[in-house]
């Protein structure tokens, strides 16, 4: 048999295969997505009015019209006219009365239907953009995952310090023990979920309750733990009641899942620290299409296929349902009793109150760093919101995000001779101790090893000079002391990333004149915002930062790393003058630093003395101290991190170190690097063995680190975008509103077509498209809709792309020229002293 | 029997009254042709053909009929599940969400995944692919899937357009079917009212609801698509940041000799000229047997 002819006979054996599905296939098939789409759109088009609805009218005309109908009626009123009349003259009730009960039951079936089918298909809408990208180990992709490893393999620890934007070190992790305590876990989760969507009589149709439930737990059970002890009756009453309803059963067992998968973490070689996220692998219940993610940190819960919203609440019957399960489901007693209360519409909601500071999507670790959730960097508000040429977004709409404010100026550090590579911050392992372990008492024994130009000495003072922390010069043996007072303001927690800011000073002036940190204004600033930048970003990590209570203008603003470190530098040079034009008071902004550090001290187990603090060193502070010695100095030896920029930090150093203090033409050390060694050198001619081929660095393309246009939500635009779609459909320029597009009964008659039945079921569909445009355009706009979302990927991403395919061009560039370095044979000749070009005297 | 030819006429007219009951607001991808009810002929009929190619053997086992009408929609809708599903692809068990596509690790130099097998047999009973490529990719779903949308409207189009006429077609050929000498059903007529009122509802339903859930099912398609994508492109970015990585550590490896190599050219470089073994001066003489030359460290001749 051909291949080709296999391979059809494979497939149509697959055609044919639907003929005969097994019972559980079908029940199963009833489960996948285009089946439950299916189910949807049967109920939209076909089906009876949905049983909340009826309930709804039939109370309310039990209330208008005090008269009783069953549920059925409400739909043959909706569906059968005819039928209804019949019906209702059966219970007695006069002909003109039930025609006007029909009428009043079909407007109101109708718009509530309306409601209920909007708000499905923007459901499906959103729901088809956004289901993919899920902060969790997957569903139909993983994309946050990879990102956190391309991430890890990336950066440096260099990075990390000076890096305003927060690093989130993310892993994964197996489910412990999967077919035993953990299925266990999950099963008595999956009961309380079947709780929701079954009642005495099996499965229920309505599952209003469990999308409430899903869309209350889906960022996580934590965030509504933390709202108070759980009361399955608070919600309120209204329409929107159950977006705040608890769930307590459900609560507890993802608590307990939680529990279960967190303590398996615990018995890591490693146990996660504070700022690690291990992801678990998404847990998935098929038949009620819920998955439940788990992080180290979190349990939710999350539509598999987000089919079903949560619609507004019509009837209040949460007196009943307590009823019916106090009362054996005695519905004649309930009913009667506590019967379900309508709850009325008609009058325009005030709009939803915008969500709480860093909850939500906002709260995931992830999602937390999005451009939603917090204001974008000030060096991209120009390129992001003003795409004609305006810093401020004029106009009424929805902004989603906006800069940081105030724009700072802050200031630039530079070296003497070129840049630091990985100046600040640490990125390597100690392999290079000091001379003897540090201590808070003052150890003038202290001394470098061969390997470093300076040794760090923290020590305990009671009379530190000027009154705060300190970083003496260099003094001659190489000794760096640093002093730590007693309390800063009465606070010792401070003392963890105080250290840590003075260990930048220490890094600065490990190999330069402690001038620069006070030589001038320009000095101070930029040597403090180093440090303080450090300080803050350690801040953030902590957490500390996001609790600052600082106002402007009287309201709260959001302390970013930045605005932290351009505030409090100015303090430290307050004598020389101010950093930045930051308009928060720098004493104002210090206090808010030290009453947030003191309300995380229990929570952070932060020193309590400046002994505890010195004997208690932070990681981030070792990393700094391991980081001192030099990095290329032979017989020394270097540790780190195997990532790309931890490499390229070593290569740099190595390469720094080699024009620092090795001078090329030989033996003519001079002071500086940049001095001449003889007055002749700068008229030397080129070397003639040289590589004459221009410098590697010629050749690189910076990669354009633009930030990506930020996207835009521009509904009007989505809307013309629509119509345009609409009236090209029907052959007609666009217009708005598309109603103008409607298609016209004369153009059908202008072009007649030769065969009449055609023609005359041509025109019966131009007048349908004509009543109702607006069916067209709700189908399509699904669509429209995800040609948007793809051309707001393309955009966004496309700008990253390049950059990374630049980032590995020039990689590959400068590989590529290493190999190709080539040395001198010979010795140089310039041993006579002459030379050639040496400029005749004036 | 002038009483049957009243009531076929009068099946006739109302087949004509109601022949547009097909018309719903959607827009059609193009005019239905003769050639579309094939996508739903009983696919056995052109297997044979394909492996045999012996037409009178295939045609007495597997007459070239359409399907059942009853098995239209069941066929269709079953189809598109199955493509649809393999397109979103499997859970690895039960249990877990994550939900892959074939076996093996991503491609970073293949344009796009390969479609389901499925699509291949569908599309070979469409016209545009009928001689079409034997294998089909990911970006070839939904074009498929929208034709076979389409002709799967205009079968039903084409069945309601003549549907008392089919059926007492069918009815009578099944009629044929009994053993000799029994009666037809006395109760033909009334057996296709029924059948022509259920069919009609089944085509109404049909073509009101198989248009808006495929479209349903192909937008959220499509995103999942969209972020495969960028999903494969993060895993290639992270090989290819891994094999820089390991470059990059290699390099490091060769920086950590530059201080030696500076260290050991220095001196190289340093040869005094009276130890140079060379006549720096043009004077004949060389090294210490110059004159200029006190010591092997003097830097002049």
């Amino acid at each position: 048999m051909r291949r080709s002819s296999f391979i059809s006979g494979i497939a149509l054996a697959l055609l044919l295969s639907f003929g005969a599905v097994p019972a559980d296939s079908a029940r199963a098939a009833d489960l996948t997505l285009y089946m439950r789409l299916k189910t949807i759109s049967e109920k939209q088009v076909l089906g009876d009015v949905e049983p909340d609805i009826a309930a709804y009218v039939q109370s309310l005309v039990q209330s208008q019209y005090d008269d009783t109908l069953a549920l059925d009626d409400i739909s043959v009123a909706a569906r059968a006219p005819g039928a209804f009349q019949g019906r209702c003259g059966a219970r007695g009730i006069q002909a003109s009365k039930c025609a006007d009960l029909e009428r009043q039951i079909r407007r109101l079936v109708e718009r509530e239907e309306r409601v209920r089918k909007l708000g499905r298909d923007l459901f499906l809408t959103t729901g088809s953009y956004e289901v993919p990208l899920s902060e969790s180990l997957g569903k139909f992709a993983a994309v946050s995952p990879p990102l956190g490893s391309l991430l890890t393999i990336w950066e440096s620890g260099s990075d990390r310090a000076v890096n305003p934007d927060a690093f989130v070190h993310t892993t994964a992790a197996p489910l412990p023990d999967p077919d035993g305590k953990t299925e266990d876990a999950y099963t008595e989760l999956k009961d309380a979920l079947d709780a929701l969507v079954e009642d005495a009589g099996g499965p229920k149709e309505d599952l209003s309750e469990l999308a409430a439930a899903v869309a209350r737990y889906r960022f996580g059970y934590t965030a509504v733990r933390s709202e108070g002890s759980c009361d399955a009756a608070i919600g309120g009453i209204g329409e929107l009641s159950q977006l705040t309803q608890r769930w307590c059963a459900l609560e507890d067992e993802l608590h307990d899942v939680w529990n279960h998968l967190h303590a398996s973490l615990t018995a890591r070689p490693l146990p996660p620290d504070s700022s690690e996220v291990v992801f678990f692998p998404t847990w998935l219940f098929k038949d009620i299409n819920v998955v439940v993610w788990a992080t180290n940190r979190d349990v939710g819960i999350e539509w598999e296929i987000p089919l079903e919203p949560v619609l507004p609440w019509l009837m209040d019957d949460r007196e009943y349902q307590t009823c019916m399960e106090e009362n054996n489901d005695d519905e004649a007693y309930c009913s009667s009793r506590f019967p379900p209360v309508p709850i009325p519409g008609g009058a325009l909601l005030n709009p939803p109150d915008p969500p709480p500071f860093a909850t939500g999507v906002c709260g995931m670790p992830l999602g937390s760093r999005g451009f939603l959730c917090q204001p974008i960097e000030q060096h991209e508000c120009a390129i992001a919101l003003a795409p004609n040429g305006s810093s401020n977004a004029t106009g009424t709409g929805l902004y989603l995000t906006s800069c940081k404010e105030p724009i700072l100026q802050t200031p630039v550090r530079m070296s003497f001779a070129g840049p630091d590579v990985c100046g600040v911050g640490g990125w390597r392992m100690q392999t290079e101790p000091a001379s003897e372990p540090d201590n808070p008492g003052v150890q003038t024994g202290l001394l470098p090893t061969q390997c470093s130009n300076c040794s760090v000495d923290i020590y305990c003072s009671s009379s530190c000079p000027e009154g705060g922390a300190y970083t003496d010069a260099r003094d001659a043996s190489g000794r760096i002391g640093i002093c730590i007072p007693e309390t800063i303001q009465g606070s010792t927690a401070i003392f963890q990333t105080l250290i840590l800011h003075e260990l930048v000073h220490a890094q600065q002036t490990c190999s330069n004149p402690r001038e620069i940190l006070t030589g001038d204004l320009n000095y101070c600033c930029s040597s403090e915002y180093q440090a303080y930048l450090v300080q803050c970003i350690a801040f953030a990590e902590d957490g500390i930062l996001q609790d600052m209570q600082v106002t402007h203008q009287g309201k709260r603003i959001n302390v970013t790393p930045e605005l932290c470190a351009a505030t409090l530098s100015t303090l430290s040079c307050s004598s020389l003058g101010q950093c930045s034009e930051s308009p928060i008071p720098p004493a104002e902004m210090k206090q808010a630093m030290l009453e947030a550090v003191e309300r995380s001290k229990s929570r952070l187990n932060l020193p309590v003395s400046c002994a505890d603090a010195v004997n208690r060193m932070d990681t981030r502070s070792k990393a700094i101290l391991a980081s001192l010695p030099k990095a290329c100095t032979p017989e020394c030896r270097s540790e780190f991190e195997n990532t790309i920029g931890n490499n390229l930090c070593f290569i740099g150093q190595c390469i720094e170190q080699s024009w620092e203090e090795e001078r090329i033409v030989p033996g003519r050390m001079s002071l500086n690097v940049g001095d001449e060694a003889f007055p002749w050198d700068s008229c030397i001619g080129a070397e003639p063995a040289a590589n004459t081929d221009l410098p590697a660095s010629s050749l690189l393309m910076l990669p354009t680190l633009a930030f990506p246009p930020l996207p835009d939500y521009r509904p009007w635009d989505i809307a013309n975008s629509t119509d345009i779609a609409l009236c090209q459909l029907l052959g007609l320029p666009a217009r708005t509103p598309p109603t103008l597009c409607a298609a016209e009964v004369s153009r059908q008659l202008s072009r007649p077509l030769s065969d009449p039945l055609d023609m005359m079921i041509n025109l019966a569909a131009s007048v349908e498209d004509q009543l109702d445009p607006a069916v067209e355009l709700e189908r399509m706009a699904p669509n429209v809709g995800t040609r948007y979302a793809t051309s707001l990927y393309r955009t966004q991403l496309g700008a990253l792309r390049r950059a990374f395919a630049e980032i590995f061009d020039g990689a590959a560039v400068m590989l590529e020229e290493i190999s190709k370095t080539s040395f001198p044979e010979q010795a140089c000749s310039r041993v006579d002293g002459t030379c050639p070009f040496l400029p005749s005297a004036p | 029997m002038p009483w049957r030819l009243l009531l076929i006429g009068m099946t006739l007219t109302a087949g004509l009254a109601h022949a547009a009951e097909w018309e719903q607001p959607y827009p059609k991808l193009g005019s239905c042709t003769k050639k579309d009810t094939i996508a739903f002929f009983d696919p056995r009929y052109a297997q044979c053909m394909e492996d045999t190619g012996d037409e009178a053997y295939c045609s007495s086992l597997y007459p070239v009929t359409s399907l059942p009408f009853d098995q239209w929609a069941t066929t269709y809708h079953g189809n598109i599940n199955r493509v649809v599903e393999d397109f979103l692809g499997q859970t690895e068990e039960d249990h877990l969400a994550l939900r892959r596509r074939g076996s093996g690790p991503v491609s970073c130099t293949q344009q796009s995944d390969r479609a389901s097998p499925l699509i291949a047999a569908i599309a070979h009973t469409l016209e545009p692919w009928e001689n079409g490529p034997a294998t089909f990719y990911q970006s070839d779903t939904a074009p498929v899937l929208l034709e076979y949308l389409r002709v799967y409207e205009c079968s039903l189009i084409e069945r309601s357009l003549s549907l008392p006429i089919e059926i007492w077609r069918e009815e009578d050929a099944r009629g044929r079917l009994l053993p000799a000498g029994l009666p037809g059903n006395p109760l033909f007529f009334m057996n296709i009212w029924v059948l022509w009122a259920g069919q009609s509802e089944h085509i109404r339903r049909e073509m009101a609801i198989a248009r808006p859930t495929l479209e349903r099912a192909l937008s959220f398609m499509g995103t999942v698509h969209m972020t495969r994508m960028l999903e494969r492109d993060t895993e290639c970015i992270q090989r290819a940041s891994l094999d820089i990585r390991n470059a990059f550590a290699l390099s490091a490896d060769t920086a950590a000799c530059m201080p030696r190599i500076w260290n050991a050219k220095d001196p190289l470089r340093n040869t005094p000229a009276c130890a140079d073994n060379l006549d720096n001066d043009n004077d004949g003489a060389t090294d210490l047997d110059d004159t200029g030359c006190d010591s092997l460290t003097d830097m002049t001749e």
